[in-house]
């Protein structure tokens, strides 16, 4: 009984243990809040790095692709393992190329990658029409272009009308009538958010917010080259600004366009070839089961078979090792709270060796006073583990206007939201995380209390009696 | 309580030895003191400094341990007892007051008196326990004329009122003896007296066993019976002083007094060893009426 009075009576008398409640917390709340922006960071990547990729995909190893997408999606569908697992399939043609355009009467230039899709089916893949501008289109994914599109597109194909201007009588007969200009059929394609904007720094300083200018509008022509499947040439076409895609994965958004598959077949002369399948799973679970099914079905085909988390194994692994790395160099600092626990519980026993006396004299066991300390680390941590995850909690549920306010006092921009296209930090609140934090810093702070616990337990009472 | 047999002496020390080491050098403390205290008696064990007396005093109440010897509480020996054990006994058969209180600052005066039960209490047995304790500590404090202090913490209390709140402390478990390590030694005149004669209040009173270390004469006179350490050897027979008072005839401390110290003073002579002639006032031989430390 007296240890939980004394413990109690400690931590409201001591002043000097505060600050050991303090560090504990200190550290927690850092622990809590960078685990949850780096969880939150790792979620939205992940999530984008998924993006445009499919959970699985089938590739030809060069650029020539494969001949027959149709009959080896029949393949996949006959099977009864893949027919039950897979949901959707999408053939792909994928190349790079060039990217020609005239802003403000200057010819612009960009690489890119040019991607031929069948819209139906890669919407049903999934990471394409959900990352549409236009809400119109992610109902009714296509390359078709609205009134305003098409408005605009004609109006910068037809030539100036020729103004007649009558010579002579009246008698003169009339002048035959302008042919109407038929434009040729063009093609539509949808391109990445950032190749087709632009932010403006000036204008972010005088509203505050960032703005993006456009430097094509839907209807807008330009002209992509790359080359042919069939032999080694360049062809090029022009094709009509739809749509934009805006993944906020820049690599995405700087890169890609998309034009329709049958049309980017035709135009490199590779009908009915393609570089890649793109497979939708029901569950994601259960991937390595179905890629090593598709393994097993292609083998004679030279196709190379990964799931995107395989595709993008460097980067994912990259952020694995980047959290561990600095979970392991932040609990350093719940280790030197744990430094000061020992430090200052040294102290305290020092303090209270007379204390500790008394309570001996008064029939408390060695065993009772050892309790009393680590009951007291125990008591420490856990308030200090409380205080700091709530501190962690309400920083990281704030950590945007917490950024908006240290932005505007500092001048500095401590978040750069172009780097990584995000509006707003993102957080991920682990509860596993949390508890491991409050657990490991609890046992720290009890683990740093045993020793000088031992040291009073261990106090001959005599000695202690005496001791000034 | 264990039953006793009335001829039992309470406490009952034989050739104990204690040796205190420093290194390599070695300090025989208590070289055999052979004690005997009967129920119900207020002993004083004087001594000149370094002569033994706390020294012999934590030994009988388990909080040291002899290096020889037998220490018998009640006619069952305790100076060999377990860890366990010894704290059991300190807790419930021995209450120790000491010269500096010893109050734990952080608790008022009423948990100071309670801190015994809290130890001896689990903490889910305490609630249950917790008004009773709570109703005797008051009245221990009543006793002892701190009843209007009781939420009062040490640092708010004087020094008398202090040393009154450990005696409280010391007899709420009910305890067998009273271990009083020069109890005044801290005190101003008055307040020393104030707490002699609540010390023979409550042995003359509830028959309380007390053995008290001083160093005031004046205080040991007025007990029951001197015991002198001289070198770690009680150095006269207990006998020579030994003159009980007629039950209830005990003294006050100032009552009495010249016969007392007319029949002690030769007596007292022999033991300090001071000078030949006796001194005029009693107050000479009262080098332990300041302070020690």
């Amino acid at each position: 009984m007296y240890k939980l009075v004394l413990c109690w009576r400690y931590l409201k008398t001591r002043y000097l243990a505060l600050v050991c409640v303090v560090s504990v917390m200190l550290g927690v709340a850092t622990l809590i809040v960078v685990n949850s922006v780096m969880g939150g960071f790792s979620a939205k990547l992940r999530d984008r790095l998924h993006g445009l990729l499919s959970d699985i995909v089938l590739e030809a190893y060069d650029f020539d692709g494969f001949a027959d997408p149709e009959g080896k999606m029949r393949r996949i569908m006959e099977d009864p393992l893949l027919a039950r697992e897979v949901v959707a399939m999408s053939p792909t043609l994928e190349i790079f190329a060039m990217l020609q355009f005239q802003f403000r009467d200057t010819p612009v230039t960009k690489p890119v990658r040019l991607v031929g899709i069948d819209p139906p089916t890669r919407s049903a893949v999934g990471g394409f029409s959900e990352y549409l501008t236009d809400p119109a289109r992610r109902d009714k994914p296509g390359f078709w272009m609205d009134q305003a599109a098409r408005d605009r597109f004609e109006r910068q194909k037809r030539p100036e009308p020729l103004v007649f201007t009558p010579l002579g009588g009246a008698d003169e007969p009339p002048p035959p009538e302008a042919p109407t200009p038929t434009p040729k059929t063009t093609q539509g394609a949808i391109l990445g958010y950032a190749i087709a904007h632009f932010r403006d720094r000036q204008a972010k300083a005088e509203d505050g917010a960032s703005r993006d200018r456009r430097t094509l509008q839907p209807g807008d022509e330009v002209v992509l080259t790359t080359v042919s499947g069939a032999k080694l040439a360049p062809v090029y076409d022009r094709f009509a600004v739809v749509d934009y895609f805006r993944s906020e994965m820049s690599e995405y958004d700087s890169q890609f366009i998309f034009v329709p598959l049958e049309h980017l077949q035709k135009l490199r002369s590779m009908e009915g070839r393609v570089t890649s399948i793109q497979v939708r799973l029901r569950d994601y679970d259960r991937a390595p089961a179905v890629v090593a099914r598709l393994k097993e079905i292609f083998v004679r085909d030279s196709l190379d078979v990964q799931t995107w988390e395989e595709k993008q194994g460097a980067v994912l692994a990259a952020i694995r090792v980047e959290k561990g790395i600095l979970n392991i160099l932040l609990f350093l600092i719940i280790a030197v709270a744990g430094f000061g626990i020992l430090a200052i519980f040294s102290m305290i026993v020092v303090e209270k060796t007379r204390d500790i006396g008394i309570l001996k004299s008064l029939g408390a066991s060695n065993w009772g006073v050892l309790q009393i300390f680590i009951a007291y680390g125990l008591l420490l941590g856990l308030v200090g583990a409380a205080l700091g995850t709530l501190m962690g909690l309400a920083i990281t549920v704030n950590i945007n206007e917490i950024e908006h306010f240290l932005a505007r006092a500092t001048g500095q921009d401590i978040f750069p939201r172009d780097v990584y296209y995000f509006d707003r930090i993102p957080t991920e609140i682990q509860p596993l995380a949390i508890g491991l934090v409050n657990l490991g810093s609890v046992g720290i702070a009890v683990l740093f209390s045993i020793l000088p616990a031992l040291r009073a337990a261990m106090l001959h009472p005599v000695r202690a009696l005496r001791f000034e | 309580m264990i039953a006793e047999n009335a001829t039992t002496p309470v406490l009952e020390a034989r050739q104990v030895r204690k040796t205190y080491r420093r290194g390599a050098i070695a300090t025989e403390v208590l070289k055999g003191v052979d004690l005997t205290v009967a129920r119900g008696e207020f002993l004083s064990v004087v001594g000149a400094s370094g002569s033994g007396k706390s020294t012999l005093l934590h030994v009988l109440g388990t909080l040291d341990q002899a290096d020889g010897g037998e220490v018998r509480l009640d006619g069952e020996r305790i100076d060999n007892a377990g860890a366990r054990r010894r704290d059991r006994l300190r807790n419930q058969a021995f209450g120790f007051i000491f010269q500096f209180y010893h109050l734990l600052p952080e608790l008022s005066a009423l948990e100071n008196v309670l801190t015994p039960l809290y130890i001896s209490s689990s903490a889910w047995a305490w609630p249950f326990r917790r008004a009773d304790a709570v109703r005797r500590a008051r009245a221990l404090l009543e006793r002892v004329g701190l009843g209007h202090r009781l939420d009062h913490k040490p640092r708010e209390l004087s020094g008398g009122e202090m040393q009154r709140a450990a005696i409280a402390r010391a007899l709420i478990s009910g305890p067998r003896v009273l271990l009083a390590d020069e109890p005044t030694g801290n005190l101003d005149e008055d307040a020393g007296a104030e707490i002699a004669r609540l010390l023979r209040a409550l042995n003359a009173e509830e028959g309380l066993t007390i053995i008290m270390v001083t160093h005031n004469l004046d205080m040991a006179r007025s007990t029951d019976r001197v015991v002198r350490l001289t070198h770690g050897r009680v150095d006269l027979s207990p006998t020579v002083l030994g003159n009980r008072p007629a039950p209830g005839g005990h003294h006050s401390p100032n009552d009495g007094d010249d016969r007392l110290s007319l029949e002690r003073r030769p007596a007292s002579m022999a033991v300090l060893g001071a000078g030949a002639s006796p001194p005029a006032h009693p107050e000479v031989f009262g080098v332990g009426h300041f302070p020690q430390r």
